[in-house]
C-alpha cells in the first residue's frame, strides 16, 4: 500500500479535521528551522551522499576555470572537459536526489521505493536530469522577477523527490510545478530568507580568506602571497576566487535547504493525501511503514467492535467482559481476548502520550489542534504570505480570463458555442491590437531616432574605443596619432596620451617589432621589443641600446598617467606625442 | 516502454545541452584570458625615484 492509499479523510482520531488540515500552512521560518534540525540529525548517516555527489563538480570546475584562463587549449580538450563536467553534474543530481530520499525515509519512515529494473532506473534518471536542467534554466531566466525564480527553484527541489520517487512514471511532469504553486508564498519567503543567509556565509568566507593570512603574518611572521598587498589585489582580481567563494557559500547552506524542502514536501503531501505525521508517531517502534500502521489501527478497531458486539449478544456487560476472569482461555478462539481488551486501553494511553508530546514546540508546525500563541514574526510572515497568495491568485485569475476557451485544434464537426467564439475573438483582438501597437511604437521610435541623428552635427565623429580592452592594431599608427591631436585639442589630455601610446604600439606592430595581444602586459611588450632589437642583423655593427631605454621611458610615463594619478599638462602630452613619432622613425 | 524511452531521451538531450553549455563557457574563458598576475597597476604606484630614466 502506498501513501496515496492512506488518504482516507479524517476517519481516525489522530487525524486532523479536513478544515483544520487545509487551513494550516507550513511557515517558511519553521520549515527552515526544521530543515536545520533535520540536517543536524541526519548529518552523520546521510550527509556523505550529498558531499560525494557535489564535490566532483566543484573540484573539477574551478581548476578548469583557472587553467583555461592561463593556457590556450584546443577544442578537443575543451570538449572533454565539458563532458567531464556534464558527468559530474549527472552524479550530483543523482546523489543529491538519493540524499533527499534517504533523509525523508529516515525522518518520516516513508517506504523505500521498490527495486526497479535497469530500464526503469535509466528512465527515472533521464526524467530527473531533464527536469532539473529545464527548471534550473527557467529559474535562472526568471531570476530578475524573484518570484518566478523562487517558484522554479522550489519546483526544482521538489523534482529531486518526485523524479525518482515511487510511482514517478504515473505522475505528470507538472507535479513539481503544482507543488511549488501550492507553497508559492512560503517558497518565495524562504527564498528571500535564504538570500541574507547565503550572503552572511559568503562574507564570512571572504573575511577568513583575507584576514587569516594577515593574522598569520602579523603573529607568526609567516609570509604568504596573500599576506602582501599585491596578493590581495591579485586575489580580488581573480574570478576563480569569487567563484570559489560563491561555491563555498552555496555548499555550506545547500544541504540545509534540501532538508527544508524535504520537510515542505512531506507537509504538502500530507495536505494532499490526508496522511498525518502523528500516525507515524503513534506507531509502535517496529512498525514503521505507514501501510502497517494503517492496517494495525484499523484492525484493532474492527476487533474491538466485534468483541463488544459478541459480548452484548451473549448478555454480558462490558466491565465483566473486560475483567481478567472473563478472559480466561477456555477455547482456542478466546486466547487473544485479554490482549484485545487491553489493546484499546494501550492505544488510548499511547495516543494521550502522543498528544502531550505533540504539544512540544518542535511539533507545532504540524499540530493545528493545539495551536500555540504565535509570535509577532509568525503573524508578520503569515500576513505577508497571505498577501503573496492573494496577488498570485489574482494573477492566475487574470491569466485565466485572457486564456482562450474556444481553441479547438481537433478539426471535428463540433461547432464552438457562442461564448467560446466570443472569447476567442477577444483573444484575437487583443493580439491584433498588441501587434499593431508594437509596430506603431517601433515606427515611432525609428523616426525619432532618425530625426535625432539628423540633429547631430556632422562634424563629430564617434570616438574610437580607448578603454583597457582596446587593441592597438584596431587602427593604424597615423589614425591613433591623429586622434591624439584631436583629443589634445579638446582638452582630454589623458585620453590623448593613451591614443599616442596606442599609436606607438601600432607603429611597432606594423614594423613587426611587437605582436599585439589582448592578454599581454606593457612589460611583456618591452621584453619582446628588447629581445628582437638585440637580435636584429644591424646589432653587430650598431648596438643603439638607447632605443629600448626610450621605449621603457615612454611606457613608464604612460603607466603613471593612465594607471596612476599623475595629471599630464598639454605641453607634456604634445611632447610625448612628438617623442613617440620620433621613436618610430628610428626603428 | 515508449514512455521510458522518451524519459531516457529527455535525459540525454538535457545532458547534451548541458555539455554544449559547458563547452561554450570554457571556450569563452579560454578566449578571454585573465591577467591574474598583472601587477602593472601597482607598480606605477611606486615612488618616482625608482625610475631609471
Amino acid at each position: 500500500m502506498s501513501e496515496t492509499e492512506l488518504g482516507q479523510p479524517a476517519s481516525q482520531p489522530g487525524r486532523l479535521a479536513p478544515a483544520a488540515r487545509h487551513k494550516y500552512r507550513l511557515n517558511p521560518l519553521e520549515a527552515l528551522e526544521r530543515g536545520f534540525a533535520l540536517f543536524r540529525s541526519t548529518f552523520a548517516s546521510d550527509a556523505w551522499r550529498y558531499y560525494v555527489g557535489t564535490a566532483p563538480l566543484v573540484l573539477c570546475f574551478i581548476p578548469m576555470w583557472v587553467v583555461n584562463g592561463q593556457i590556450r587549449l584546443s577544442d578537443d580538450i575543451l570538449l572533454l572537459e565539458a563532458v567531464a563536467l556534464a558527468c559530474a553534474y549527472l552524479l550530483r543530481v543523482c546523489m543529491v536526489a538519493l540524499y533527499m530520499q534517504k533523509v525523508r525515509e529516515r525522518a518520516f519512515s516513508t517506504p523505500s521505493p521498490k527495486r526497479a529494473s535497469a530500464t526503469e532506473i535509466a528512465a527515472s534518471i533521464g526524467r530527473l536530469v531533464g527536469l532539473k536542467v529545464i527548471l534550473s534554466v527557467c529559474a535562472l531566466a526568471a531570476f530578475p522577477t524573484v518570484a518566478g525564480a523562487s517558484w522554479f527553484y522550489s519546483a526544482s527541489q521538489f523534482s529531486s523527490l518526485e523524479g525518482r520517487g515511487e510511482g514517478a512514471e504515473h505522475q505528470s511532469d507538472g507535479v513539481c510545478l503544482s507543488l511549488a504553486n501550492q507553497w508559492f508564498a512560503g517558497g518565495l519567503l524562504l527564498f528571500l530568507m535564504l538570500a541574507p543567509l547565503w550572503g552572511t556565509v559568503w562574507v564570512n568566507g571572504i573575511i577568513v580568506a583575507i584576514a587569516v593570512p594577515q593574522l598569520l603574518h602579523s603573529i607568526f611572521g609567516l609570509n604568504t602571497l596573500l599576506s602582501t598587498q599585491m596578493g590581495i589585489y591579485a586575489l580580488s582580481r581573480s574570478s576563480a576566487f569569487w567563484l570559489s567563494a560563491f561555491a563555498g557559500a552555496w555548499l555550506a547552506l545547500d544541504p540545509v535547504v534540501k532538508c527544508s524542502f524535504v520537510i515542505v514536501y512531506q507537509h504538502l503531501r500530507s495536505r494532499r493525501e490526508g496522511f498525518d505525521l502523528r500516525d507515524l508517531l503513534a506507531s509502535p517502534p517496529r512498525q514503521k511503514k505507514p501501510s502497517a500502521i494503517a492496517s494495525t489501527t484499523a484492525g484493532s478497531k474492527v476487533m474491538a467492535a466485534t468483541l463488544v458486539v459478541i459480548i452484548a449478544m451473549t448478555g454480558g456487560t462490558i466491565p465483566a467482559s473486560a475483567s481478567p476472569r472473563a478472559a480466561e482461555p477456555t477455547t482456542q478462539s478466546s486466547v487473544g481476548t485479554g490482549d484485545e481488551l487491553t489493546r484499546p486501553a494501550r492505544v488510548q494511553k499511547l495516543r494521550q502520550a502522543l498528544d502531550e508530546e505533540s504539544q512540544r514546540a518542535i511539533y507545532r508546525w504540524h499540530d493545528a489542534e493545539h495551536p500555540n500563541s504565535s509570535s509577532w514574526l509568525d503573524t508578520f510572515l503569515s500576513r505577508i504570505g497571505r498577501g503573496f497568495e492573494r496577488a498570485w491568485n489574482w494573477i492566475l485569475k487574470l491569466v485565466r480570463k485572457f486564456w482562450p476557451k474556444g481553441l479547438n485544434f481537433s478539426g471535428g464537426d463540433e461547432k464552438p458555442g457562442r461564448w467560446q467564439l466570443k472569447d476567442l475573438r477577444i483573444w484575437l483582438i487583443v493580439i491584433a491590437v498588441a501587434t499593431v501597437g508594437a509596430g506603431a511604437a517601433l515606427v515611432w521610435l525609428r523616426r525619432r531616432r532618425e530625426s535625432a541623428s539628423l540633429s547631430i552635427p556632422a562634424g563629430v565623429a564617434p570616438l574610437p574605443d580607448l578603454s583597457d580592452n582596446a587593441l592597438a592594431t584596431a587602427h593604424s599608427e597615423d589614425e591613433w596619432f591623429a586622434l591624439a591631436s584631436r583629443l589634445e585639442g579638446e582638452g582630454d589630455l589623458r585620453l590623448a596620451l593613451r591614443a599616442a601610446y596606442l599609436g606607438l604600439l601600432a607603429g611597432l606592430a606594423q614594423r613587426e617589432w611587437l605582436t599585439i595581444r589582448r592578454d599581454r602586459t606593457n612589460r611583456e611588450y618591452l621584453d619582446e621589443f628588447t629581445r628582437r632589437w638585440r637580435r636584429r642583423p644591424q646589432a653587430r655593427v650598431e648596438v643603439r641600446a638607447e632605443i629600448p631605454t626610450k621605449l621603457r621611458g615612454s611606457m613608464r610615463q604612460f603607466d603613471r598617467v593612465w594607471y596612476g594619478s599623475q595629471m599630464p599638462t598639454a605641453e607634456a602630452v604634445a611632447t610625448y606625442r612628438q617623442d613617440q613619432r620620433e621613436l618610430l622613425s628610428y626603428v | 516502454m515508449t514512455y521510458r524511452f522518451r524519459q531516457v531521451l529527455l535525459g540525454i538531450v538535457a545532458l547534451g545541452s548541458l555539455t554544449m553549455l559547458f563547452f561554450v563557457l570554457l571556450r569563452w574563458r579560454t578566449n578571454s584570458p585573465e591577467q591574474h598576475m598583472n601587477f602593472g597597476t601597482i607598480a606605477v604606484d611606486q615612488p618616482s625615484e625608482q625610475s631609471d630614466e
